[in-house]
């Protein structure tokens, strides 16, 4: 899919859907309402000779979206793979041969031959026939669901990329910390907080998994009502600078992410000690001109003073985990401890650091925590 | 210096040395974690170019070389000298051999010889379970598998190119071998970044329709040894028959294809007197702008359809197949849609990419046994595909492409004691498809 956008000097529109593009995509959406109970491959063949009547990118998003809507595959395929069974064998050459094999197929299933004919290919999602189970899409969906893969596929091409956000920023946050993101954030103008996040298209991150975990972000930033997305993109003819801003059409927000590691970990201390309170949502700390977001604080019940940040890391160099030390220590934490992936080398640092594999051993950790 | 591996790439921190990597070819500097960085590919390099520098290096990148023990069957004079051509280019480059020449067992050979782990690059889930099979054969234990459903590390991984662009990042360093099966595809629909995002020193890659292409080059390496059809038939490929059978359209479908080839050569040839482009991709970008090229391609598309599957080439493979009746025959299609009206009207097995795994299982055991002893299908046949019972192929349709012809050929070239291939093409006259297959003629028998 190419991403539809408008480009004047350095400056580019990405072509979002909106409410101005109902009338046309009513119309694309009349196509698979006349093609109910006919097989996809045609409807598609369609779409190939009569395109919608619009961008040709953006009617591509529209059928993209539908096709993800609708085109979704059958739920049990057990029943066609059990008539191909039956009935698939050696040529039949003549009609009497067919039918007789149609037949003897639908009486060994306990299906008219009708029946048995209209079921064999129903699995397949070319052949499949076209539905609307819980009955025609509204536009806005529709465009909705276009709208966010064009932002993924924007996201796909970028070499940086910088969100500014009002509100709650927790789970964004989270987002790039479970995707294994490379970011920063710093607070911005006007109570803003601002993630700076590297692209695939940055130094040696051009991998298509690395542009699709980027993309992951995007839903989530429907739950937001006021941000700024900006990215220094390639979209085929050069660098360019993206700018999108709310509001824009986007589907709900998915549910709140959730890290697995961190998930396990809180669960595992809990059931291990109650004498710490385990807080989860700490607040951001402001450390100098950045924000640090530790994963969990653990505070004494007893004696509230006495608290440790613990972070997750993913990624690190020495100088990059440096830096996030010095921020630390610039926020006055100096009780932080370092949760790093066994598969990561050992690293020399001035704090406790913690390896695990699956989980984070809790004995170790409230070794430290009450000894220290 | 420490070099350790980091989602496809080696990281490389400084660890106290004064030296500059940024001079080593590939290495860039990495300001956001301030650190060198270079495509894993380049390990090797890094390394050496360190230790040419006097750089004392801690190099946590190390792929294990585990203790397997290999059971082969005895090479043939051409898999032998495959395999010596390899090891003499330094282990790195291409062997092109014809399908059904055994690619696959020189690969086998390689990784027994070099003791390696090794990972096997293939493009299709039907050629994931075929190199499994054949590695498993060798080494009497369960390979690792990812992609269909499965995500299954060993010494020994068999990978599908889409999985692997996923898994490459996580499982980069862990092997000293990479093979590419189909090594063609390399920069299409095996993407060089994977090749990047691998330390393997040791490459291979296999095809049986070399083609010049930079990423391949660099990714794999040259062409080390090749042999074409022509070099093996009678010795270790069937000998066979290509067999033109002439279509001709019904009136009504004539008049019906003139008319749509009339429609899109008018817009075909304006596009092209005011110096549209040279691309097909262009004329088509070009195209969906405006109503008549939409009408055009349309015309084009239509046109393709009436010849893939007009009323002669229904009678023609009725007919063909009456003739080889429980002879083993592969149908190959230019479409789908081809395929699946064939497995309609003939209550034939049609093998595609949408049929899952265990189905196209029992229907190839079916083929195998004779039971259901044919089988249409577009694409998913024409490569790696390991049938040695497939005496008759009938090309109902296709593309203009030699490469992908010559792979479709291969399919019934597996020897057999006395067997003669028979290759059936359906073209129609007066049509674009005579063209074609004089074309792909030609570019077969050079």
């Amino acid at each position: 899919m190419k991403v539809p956008y408008r480009q004047i000097h350095d400056r580019v529109e990405i072509q979002l859907l909106d409410d101005r593009d109902r009338p046309w995509v009513a119309g694309v959406i009349d196509d698979p309402e006349a093609a109910i109970d006919r097989p996809w491959r045609a409807l598609i063949d369609r779409w190939r000779t009569r395109p919608p009547r619009a961008q040709h990118a953006r009617g591509a998003a529209i059928i993209a979206a539908l096709r993800r809507l609708l085109g979704k595959r059958a739920k049990t395929a057990v029943m066609p793979r059990r008539i191909r069974a039956h009935v698939l064998g050696p040529p039949a050459l003549d009609p009497a041969t067919h039918a007789a094999r149609i037949a003897d197929a639908a009486s060994a299933l306990g299906l008219d031959p009708a029946s048995l004919v209209g079921l064999m290919w129903g699995d397949l999602p070319g052949e499949r026939l076209v539905a609307m189970p819980f009955g025609r899409p509204g536009e806005l969906a529709l465009c909705a669901l276009a709208n966010l893969a064009i932002l993924q596929r924007t996201l796909a091409r970028a070499y940086d990329v910088r969100i500014s956000l009002l509100g709650n920023s927790r789970d964004l946050v989270r987002v790039i910390s479970i995707e294994g993101l490379i970011h920063t954030a710093r607070h911005g103008p006007d109570e803003t907080t601002v993630l700076e996040i590297s692209g695939p298209l940055s130094v040696f991150q051009r991998t298509t998994v690395y542009g699709r975990a980027l993309g992951k972000l995007v839903p989530h930033l429907s739950a937001h009502p006021h941000f700024e997305l900006v990215a220094r993109c390639d979209l085929g003819r050069g660098t360019v600078v993206v700018r999108v801003a709310s509001p824009i059409l986007l589907p709900p927000p998915p549910v709140r992410p959730r890290h697995l590691v961190e998930a396990r970990l809180v669960r595992e201390l809990a059931r291990a000690t109650d004498e710490w309170t385990i807080v989860r949502e700490a607040t951001p700390i402001a450390a100098a001109d950045h924000l640090v977001f530790p994963d969990l604080v653990l505070v004494h019940r007893a004696d509230p003073a006495r608290r440790w940040w613990i972070e997750l890391v993913g990624f690190w160099t020495e100088d990059y985990l440096a830096t996030k030390l010095a921020r630390y220590r610039a926020a006055g934490l100096a009780n932080l401890i370092l949760c790093i992936a066994a598969d990561r080398t050992v690293v020399d640092v001035e704090v406790p650091v913690i390896r695990y594999t699956r989980s984070v051993p809790v004995d170790q950790l409230l070794q430290i925590v009450r000894t220290q | 210096m420490q070099l350790r591996y980091d989602r496809g790439t080696v990281v490389i921190e400084r660890g106290g040395s004064s030296f500059d990597p940024s001079e080593i070819p590939d290495v860039v500097w990495d300001p956001r974690v301030s650190a060198w960085r270079a495509p894993a590919s380049a390990h090797v390099s890094v390394r050496a170019r360190l230790a040419d520098a006097g750089v004392p290096i801690a190099d946590a990148i190390d792929a294990p070389e585990p203790t397997l023990a290999w059971t082969l069957p005895e090479l043939r004079w051409y898999q032998d000298a495959a395999l010596a051509a390899w090891a003499a280019a330094g282990q790195r480059g291409v062997v092109a051999l014809p399908t059904g020449a055994g690619k696959t067992l020189v690969a086998i050979a390689a990784m027994a010889r070099l003791g390696v782990a090794t990972l096997c690059l293939v493009p299709t889930r039907i050629l994931l379970d075929q190199w499994a099979a054949s590695i498993e054969r060798c080494l009497g234990a369960p390979v690792g598998r990812i992609g269909d459903g499965e995500h299954r590390v060993g010494p020994i991984t068999v990978s599908t190119y889409a999985s692997a662009i996923g898994w490459a990042p996580r499982i980069g360093d862990r092997f000293g071998l990479v093979v590419v099966d189909e090594a063609h595809h390399v920069g299409a629909e095996c993407p060089g970044e994977i090749l990047d995002m691998l330390v393997a020193p040791a490459r291979l890659g296999l095809t049986a329709t070399p083609a010049a292409n930079e990423l391949i080059e660099r990714g794999i390496g040259p062409v080390v040894y090749e042999l074409a059809i022509a070099d093996l038939v009678g010795d270790a490929l069937a000998n066979f028959d290509l067999i033109t059978v002439p279509i001709r359209f019904t009136p009504d479908e004539r008049a019906h294809y003139t008319a749509l080839r009339a429609t899109f050569s008018a817009t075909y040839a304006d596009w092209q007197a005011h110096g549209g482009g040279s691309t097909w991709e262009m004329f088509v970008a070009a195209a969906m702008r405006s109503a008549e090229g939409r009408a055009a391609i349309a015309a084009w598309r239509d046109a393709r359809a009436l010849l893939g599957y007009p009323a002669a080439k229904r009678v023609a493979v009725r007919e063909l197949l009456a003739r080889h009746l429980g002879i083993r025959t592969l149908i190959f299609t230019g479409d789908n849609a081809t395929a699946y009206a064939i497995a309609r009207e003939l209550l034939v097995m049609p093998i595609t990419h949408e049929i899952a795994r265990g189905e196209r299982a029992d229907m190839l055991a079916r083929f195998r046994s004779g039971e259901a002893p044919v089988l249409v299908s577009s694409q998913v046949l024409d490569e790696g595909f390991d049938v040695p019972e497939a005496e008759i192929a009938i090309v109902v349709g296709g593309s203009a492409s030699s490469r992908r012809h010559v792979q479709r050929i291969g399919r019934v070239l597996r020897p057999r004691d006395g067997k003669r291939a028979r290759v059936y093409e359906l073209a129609v006259t007066g049509t674009t498809e005579i063209t074609q297959m004089a074309r792909r003629r030609e570019e077969l028998a050079s």
